[in-house]
């Protein structure tokens, strides 16, 4: 690391994991959360050189945050169907395939993911990627103020599922 | 902060810290005297501690070699670069992915520069041979020096050089 700026292996290597957790949040699974750490990696080797050394962790989250939106801004206007053309060509994932979610705890990881997305952003980057409400702020383009309100209503919201799961 | 100015969702605010000291003490205060608000805090707490405590992911076993392989290659093409992507098969129909450095395979590719040097000295070289030394074909028709030996050779037969002009001579007429 010369300068305090990182070499692009040395942020794969070093807060690969990050990323990855973080994405994994965001998207809910596994094939999602892949996708976006891949993108977000490639941002990463366009903008290094106007990397600004200050927090690395921060600014790794505002990208992969950044592309997540983009890919749900994407699925937004290009829906795709639920059900292929010819069903017999559907592989069916293996059993095993998705290894982070049998890591969490089941529900509490369907609760966040069936958060909706203007709720669950805020709450990820607070509390898996240990933003400020100034950097959530930031990154997402909006108040502080907006940042308090989201994240506590999608506290409240995963409890309420939470709780409604249990019953 | 005035009491009216508290809101529900000072309360997720004043467990990330992100209150002044003002607000946090108005909060406090607001929760000691508030069953309702005690019990939403609490809640809120848990479901905070709860999501801190999720432990951090890696991704499958081969996700990284695919990870740092692609990026090279999307680096690769953005870049012009230096790393390419190569996927080896190993006994079993197991597969390794490694990553190749295209600047070295390049150069080891490469004609010196000294041997383009010399190249290019040899076709001057030929060029200036077949210009300047290789006599020239006389290519003038028609063949003016054929018939002047041709007439030469005529007129010494019969000793009358005039007459023997008139082979090659051009017919002209005089005025008048």
């Amino acid at each position: 690391m010369a300068d305090g700026i990182p070499t692009w292996e040395e942020v794969a290597r070093d807060y690969g994991r990050f990323l990855y957790t973080v994405a994994y949040r965001l998207a809910g699974n596994d094939d999602d959360a892949q996708d976006l750490v891949q993108e977000a990696l490639l941002r990463v080797r366009r903008g290094l050189e106007r990397y600004e050394p200050g927090s690395l962790e921060g600014w790794l989250a505002r990208i992969v945050t950044n592309v997540f939106l983009d890919d749900m801004r994407r699925r937004k206007r290009r829906p795709t169907s639920a059900l292929p053309d010819d069903p017999d060509r559907v592989v069916p994932p293996a059993p095993a395939a998705d290894v982070a979610s049998r890591e969490l705890p089941a529900h509490l990881q369907e609760a966040l993911a069936g958060l909706p997305e203007d709720f669950r952003v805020p709450v990820v980057l607070c509390d898996v990627a240990d933003q400020s409400y100034e950097q959530i702020a930031t990154t997402l383009g909006v108040p502080v103020g907006t940042v308090r309100s989201r994240i506590h209503r999608g506290r409240r919201l995963l409890r309420t599922t939470l709780t409604e799961g249990a019953a | 902060m005035s009491e009216h100015d508290l809101t529900e969702d000072l309360l997720s605010a004043y467990l990330d810290d992100e209150l002044d000291a003002g607000a946090r003490a108005d909060v406090e205060a607001r929760v000691a005297a508030s069953s309702e608000w005690q019990a939403i805090l609490d809640e809120v707490r848990d479901t905070r501690d709860g999501l801190r405590g999720l432990p951090a992911l890696d991704g499958p076993p081969e996700f990284w070699a695919r990870v740092m392989a692609g990026a090279a290659l999307q680096g690769d093409a953005l870049e012009g670069g230096a790393e390419r992507v190569q996927v080896v098969d190993l006994e079993g129909g197991a597969e390794r992915v490694q990553v190749v450095d295209l600047d070295a395979e390049r150069r080891r590719r490469r004609v010196p520069r000294w041997g383009l040097a010399v190249a290019g000295a040899a076709a001057a070289a030929a060029v200036v041979i077949g210009v300047v030394a290789v006599p020239q074909q006389d290519r003038v028709r028609p063949a003016v020096a054929a018939l002047t030996d041709e007439h030469a050779a005529r007129s010494s037969v019969g000793n009358d050089v005039i007459s023997s002009l008139a082979s090659i001579a051009v017919p002209t007429r005089l005025g008048r």
